[in-house]
């Protein structure tokens, strides 16, 4: 193991286990102005009328009226506006602010709000939108001919439900005027400042030196802070324009479930061809509901479309994508971006071909399997090694999986039945494409001061996956000096240069190898008791094959990170409930940085990724309002609920990474949907195609193949 | 009204309607934000505190209830014995992610440990069962206990580490029996038990009053074959009680978590009135009664006739709970079970409870009770009484008849789950009761 792999204590630790951090809620009231949102409850309306009531001194409302230029919060088509002005398109779409001093007089007032509605047609399926917000079609090779000259063809549809990224620290936000500069400082729980640095831009016409964003503590993100920060930025400036205070939103749980961003719902036809024990075409359409706006839906689509024939060889291919309006929330980033709905569907999908040919799963996949060299598909490279064989053997051996495989497809009876179950999956590292290239240009500055300290001046932030631990490591191995020497405080759009968004699994790739890189070039420079500055500029991998993203050719990604799950079930026939006896996972992420909180990422994303498969739902009722919009309902797994999940590692080193680290954060929560329904199908029979599975679908299993 | 309290050791003072939250008390009155609000109903523990030395949630204890009682918050336990160890822990596996719902996890650990020197991990996990966390996967966050554990040493005598102090009978108003049924008589205030109900949406401000500081109501006693819960008794106090029935702390062993269990009542779970209260089914299935209360006096109900229908309970505007009496006998063989949405904080959506008592090869009783399939718990004694005086043999083969019985005579409701799926569990669990019950 390298030694850089080594935990540390992690640098929140103390104030964090004390209470002592402070997150946005966290600032006393004093001093500042509380924000209520006035939202829709009609999924589709015009609005025809605002009756505000007679407001006391101090409280004022806020609408699109007083937004200094545009109304438009700047991310995907631009539709999204800070406050609708006209049309209304979900239950819960931003039609303006209460604020005041006293947030229960903020609440009375706004309670007393009366707006009238013309009710207009709404959408809640995808199948009947209107409207794709974005559409896009690749492929490679002849898949036709390869159809015809098939021994067997099979085709399924695939069903993912919505997830709640449910970090337990709901969104809020806070926006002051800035004297000094004339602007705003605004600062809150987020993953990504420079993005709300581009948002606040356009809607208050000032300058990015006029913008100062500040992150806060925050209590978790899993992609659901990528975007929707940037609204409340918006509207807590636009506020704190208009009263010359500081102003405050913090989402109620019941209104963050409502109105922030979740994974996107999906429908993945496959079709595909097998001759000779090899997949030879595949034919696949996918379809995400991507809500009222068009938020992040093509960067998410777009990881989708490209990820969609799995860890396969498969040159012949034909791939479609669309995301659909429909007048529901706006589906968003969700840790995986993309990712989870499709390898759930190869995933199913190869095992339900496995079984029709008479073949083992698990073999088959493996055969089937890319190797290093092999294309991607969109006609790059697998550049690095692909360790998904000795990763699928490290599980099988750790689950004792052939033997219980065997065991339990044989018949079972009794009240408890089991059944195991395996998944593959990958995470392309970093941006889609050239992203990182033409779009992020991620610089990092560092600096050491008189006393010897190196600083690190980056935007990416730590919204608990341990970036403010691990980064300092790689800087402290690099020049040498203590971690405790290393001062890295919270991105600070004003001192940081943009290092580029917290996401994408990037950081530690992207961020972590440039921040080595600096730190080399610090130590150059470093005279004792000296001040010194550098800079670092990402550079493209030079082994990259171009991406064209018009044509989805090249290499979408330089590396990837890959993931091997084992699920094993325990069924009780006579309720459907479903308990799990053992979780076996391997990843390969390149170097850790830190096994502890690496560790704590596969966890965390392995559990999160078995509550998609079970628990977690988001049905909406027929006024399209979302029903499970409260963690009474919306039921996130407990401390109970799961075995301890076995977590293994096998390290293919990118050379491109600091020490070798590849990207980790999203792999976890990717692949183990199948193979947890795997395990329930081996149990109960049947064809398990749709997650969330439910104890009632469970139990109809049951009946139907008794 | 002015509450007078002891917050982290010291004595506050606190003027208020008795509806406050804790929580919003803790965060804007006294500043102390290491108590985090997660969802203000109960399912996240973000916000719990210890409370005369009980885990508990502040987002749904009322101001009202905590005359002279010891509150303590992560900022105070950060500061006493354990907290130490309990911190190294955590950080021993890299534990703390987000940390936001941490403080509530060192709290709930801190009670683990005060009392259970060698806790092992299922220990554990129940004890941080009403905490979420989103980020770790609790797989570090128990590992980081189990090491704490360790560290204090597993073969330690385990002893008080949190205030527990006065008794809440000297201080909370009403103090007597007679003074809550006078305040029930007088006024539209409602009873409030341990409020895990209550604070469940938006209160009225100041329209409790606290049963808690009564006495009576919270003893657990045995007299002329009955067994008498008193309303206030809580649910931890039951399974802490060597009174309490089996089937009864099975079935209240599966209620929420530490913190819910810590605080809710049964006079509280009946008044709610639900069929999905998990101990209204096993009030059903033992046939108690229910002591109403009132100016005018006292007078017994049994449970079926006290739940007339959704929220539709036999009692008088002026009348309280006082208890729940429990014939004090044998029940034989039993069994319980509860479909809920996951392991820990689910409310039933369908649960059973079955008895069946046989003498020398003879039926003597069967019960079946069905709970959170109909608007209140279901039994139908009609079909019970089919298999009463038969001897075993020939009560197993009515199985099937018995089982097309029910089928055919109960109504069940859609809620979370179909009423499909409701009905073919019901039968399910019948009928597996009755095979496995139902033996020489
Ligand atoms: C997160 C969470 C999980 C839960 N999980 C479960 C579960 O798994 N199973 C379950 O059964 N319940 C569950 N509950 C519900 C709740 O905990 C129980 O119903 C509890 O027993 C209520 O008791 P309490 O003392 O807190 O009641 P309170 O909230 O104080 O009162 C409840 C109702 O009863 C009335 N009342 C209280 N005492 C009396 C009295 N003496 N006489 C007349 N009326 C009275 C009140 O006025 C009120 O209407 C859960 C609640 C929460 C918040
Ligand atoms: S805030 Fe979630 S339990 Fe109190
Ligand atoms: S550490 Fe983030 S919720 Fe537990």
């Amino acid at each position: 193991m390298n030694s850089i792999s080594q935990s540390v204590p992690k640098r929140d630790h103390g104030e964090k286990v004390s209470g002592r951090a402070v997150y946005t809620a966290d600032y006393p009231n004093t001093d500042l102005l509380t924000a209520r949102v006035l939202r829709s409850t009609k999924p589709h309306a015009v609005i025809r009328d605002v009756a505000v009531p007679e407001l006391p001194e101090g409280y004022f409302y806020v609408d699109h009226r007083d937004i200094p230029a545009r109304n438009q919060v700047q991310m995907g088509l631009g539709d999204t506006p800070v406050f609708a002005v006209e049309e209304v398109r979900y239950i819960g779409d931003p039609i303006g602010l209460i604020v005041g001093p006293d947030p229960e007089t903020v609440d009375r007032l706004l309670s007393e709000v009366i707006v009238k509605y013309e009710e207009l047609p709404f959408i809640n399926d995808p199948h009947k939108s209107d409207m794709n917000f974005f559409e896009y079609d690749y492929g490679k090779g002849d898949p036709d001919q390869k159809f015809q000259e098939a021994d067997l063809i099979y085709e399924e549809t695939f069903h993912t439900g919505a997830q709640e990224q449910a970090y337990l620290e709901t969104q809020g936000m806070i926006a002051e005027p800035d004297p000094e500069t004339g602007g705003v400082i605004v600062h809150g729980s987020m993953q990504c400042p420079f993005y709300l640095v581009s948002a606040l831009e356009p809607v208050l016409d000032m300058e990015p030196g006029q913008l100062r964003v500040i992150q806060d503590v925050t209590g978790g993100g899993f992609g659901g802070k990528e975007d929707y920060p940037s609204v409340l930025a918006c509207q807590t400036a636009v506020a704190a324009l208009k009263t010359g205070k500081p102003v405050r939103i913090v989402l109620s749980r019941e209104e963050d479930m409502t109105v922030t961003s979740k994974k996107h719902p999906s429908e993945t036809k496959i079709r595909g061809a097998l001759k000779d024990g090899k997949l030879t075409a595949l034919d696949i359409d996918i379809c995400y509901d991507s809500g009222a706006y068009s938020t992040l839906s093509m960067v998410v689509l777009q990881r989708g479309i490209i990820s969609a024939p799995g860890v396969y060889k498969c040159d012949d291919i034909k791939v479609h994508g669309t995301a659909a309006r429909t007048n529901v929330v706006p589906y968003g980033a969700y840790r995986g971006f993309g990712g989870a709905q499709v390898f759930f569907a190869i995933e199913r999908f190869m095992d339900h071909l496995a079984e029709k040919a008479g073949l083992d799963p698990v073999d088959f996949k493996i055969a089937n399997t890319a190797v290093q060299g092999d294309l991607t598909s969109t006609s790059g490279r697998y550049h690095f090694h692909v360790p998904i064989p000795e990763m699928t053997d490290q599980v099988m051996e750790a689950a004792d999986y052939r033997r219980k495989q065997e065991e339990y497809s044989k018949p079972q009876d009794g009240r408890y039945r089991r059944g195991i179950g395996m998944s593959l999956c990958f995470h392309g590292d970093g941006f889609t494409g050239n992203g990182e290239r033409d779009l992020i240009k991620a610089v990092v500055r560092m600096t050491k001061d008189t006393d010897d300290k190196a600083h690190i001046f980056v935007s990416s932030t730590d919204m608990g996956q341990g970036f403010f631990t691990s980064l300092p490591k790689i800087a402290s191995r690099e020049l040498e000096i203590p971690v405790e020497d290393i001062i890295y405080e919270m991105p600070d759009t004003h001192k940081t240069p943009d290092s580029g968004p917290t996401v994408a699994s990037r950081s530690t790739m992207v961020v972590g190898e440039l921040i080595r890189r600096a730190s080399q070039k610090l130590k150059e420079e470093w005279v004792p008791g000296e001040e010194a500055e550098v800079y670092e500029h990402y550079t493209h991998p030079d082994f990259m094959i171009p991406f064209d993203i018009s044509k989805f050719n090249g290499d979408a990604y330089p590396t990837f990170s890959w993931g091997v799950y084992c699920v094993e079930v325990l069924i009780d026939t006579l309720t459907g409930l479903v308990s799990l006896p053992g979780v076996w996972t391997s990843f390969d992420v390149g170097t850790p940085i830190d096994l502890n909180i690496l560790t704590g990422q596969m966890e965390g994303g392995v559990m999160q990724s078995l509550g998609y498969s079970s628990m977690e739902q988001i049905p909406y009722d027929q006024s399209c309002r979302i029903r499970n919009n409260k963690f009474s309902d919306y039921l996130i797994p407990t401390a109970s609920d799961y075995p301890d999940i076995h977590v293994m590692y096998c390290p293919v080193e990118y050379p491109h990474g600091p020490y070798g680290a590849k990207g980790a954060g999203e792999l976890p929560a990717v692949g183990a949907p199948s193979a947890y329904a795997a395990a329930v199908e081996q149990a109960v029979g049947g064809l398990f195609a749709k997650i969330p599975i439910t104890a009632e679908e469970v139990l109809n299993a049951v009946g139907r193949n008794a | 009204m002015n509450i007078t309290f002891n917050l982290n050791g010291k004595p506050v003072c606190y003027a208020g309607t008795g509806t406050e939250r804790l929580l919003d008390v803790l965060r804007e009155g006294f500043e102390l934000t290491g108590t985090k609000c997660g969802c203000k109903e109960g399912e996240c523990g973000a916000c719990a505190v210890i409370l005369d030395g009980r885990l508990v949630n502040s987002c749904l204890v009322p101001t009202g209830s905590l005359e002279g009682r010891n509150v303590v918050t992560i900022e105070g336990f950060s500061e006493m014995p354990m907290f130490k160890e309990i911190s190294e822990g955590f950080q021993e596996v890299s534990a703390v992610q987000c940390g936001y719902c941490i403080p509530g996890m060192v709290l709930a650990s801190a009670t683990l440990l005060e009392q259970n020197a060698d806790p092992d991990e299922e220990d554990i996990r129940t004890a941080l069962s009403g905490n979420l966390c989103r980020c770790t996967g609790y797989n570090a966050i128990v590992k980081g206990v189990g090491i704490a554990a360790d560290k204090l040493g597993r073969d330690r005598t385990p002893r008080e580490v949190f205030p527990r102090g006065n008794k809440r009978e000297e201080f909370i108003f009403p103090r007597t029996l007679e003074q809550a049924l006078s305040l029930r008589d007088q006024t539209d205030l409602k009873p409030c038990g341990g409020a895990t109900d209550l604070l469940v949406g938006e209160p009225d401000p100041g329209s409790f009053f606290f049963l808690g500081g009564i006495p009576e109501l919270r003893k657990i006693t045995t007299e002329d074959g009955w067994l008498r819960i008193g309303s206030e008794v809580t649910f931890t106090e039951m399974l802490e009680s060597p009174q309490t029935p089996q089937i009864l702390k099975d079935a209240v062993s599966g209620i929420a978590a530490p913190a819910i269990r810590n605080m809710g009542t049964i006079g509280g779970n009946i008044g709610n009135g639900t069929a999905k209260a998990d101990t209204s089914l096993i009030m059903f299935a033992l046939n108690a009664m229910v002591e109403l209360s009132s100016v005018d006096g006292t007078r017994l109900i049994p449970v079926s006739e006290f739940y007339r229908g959704k929220n539709d309970l036999a009692i008088e505007d002026n009348e309280l709970i006082t208890a729940l009496l429990i014939p004090d006998e044998d029940i034989g063989r039993y069994m319980y079970e509860k479909v809920g949405g996951r392991r820990a904080l689910a409310i039933s959506r369908i649960s059973f409870a079955g008895i069946l008592k046989q003498e020398d090869g003879i039926v003597t009783d069967m019960r079946a009770a069905f709970g959170a399939v109909a608007p209140t718990v279901l039994r139908l004694p009609e079909i019970e009484k089919k298999l009463v005086g038969r001897p075993v043999s020939e009560a197993r083969d009515m199985i099937p008849e018995i089982l097309d019985d029910y089928s055919e005579a109960m109504q069940f409701t859609r809620g979370r789950v179909s009423a499909e799926y409701r009905k073919d569990v019901c039968m399910n669990l019948l009928g597996e009761f009755l095979r496995t019950r139902l033996a020489a």
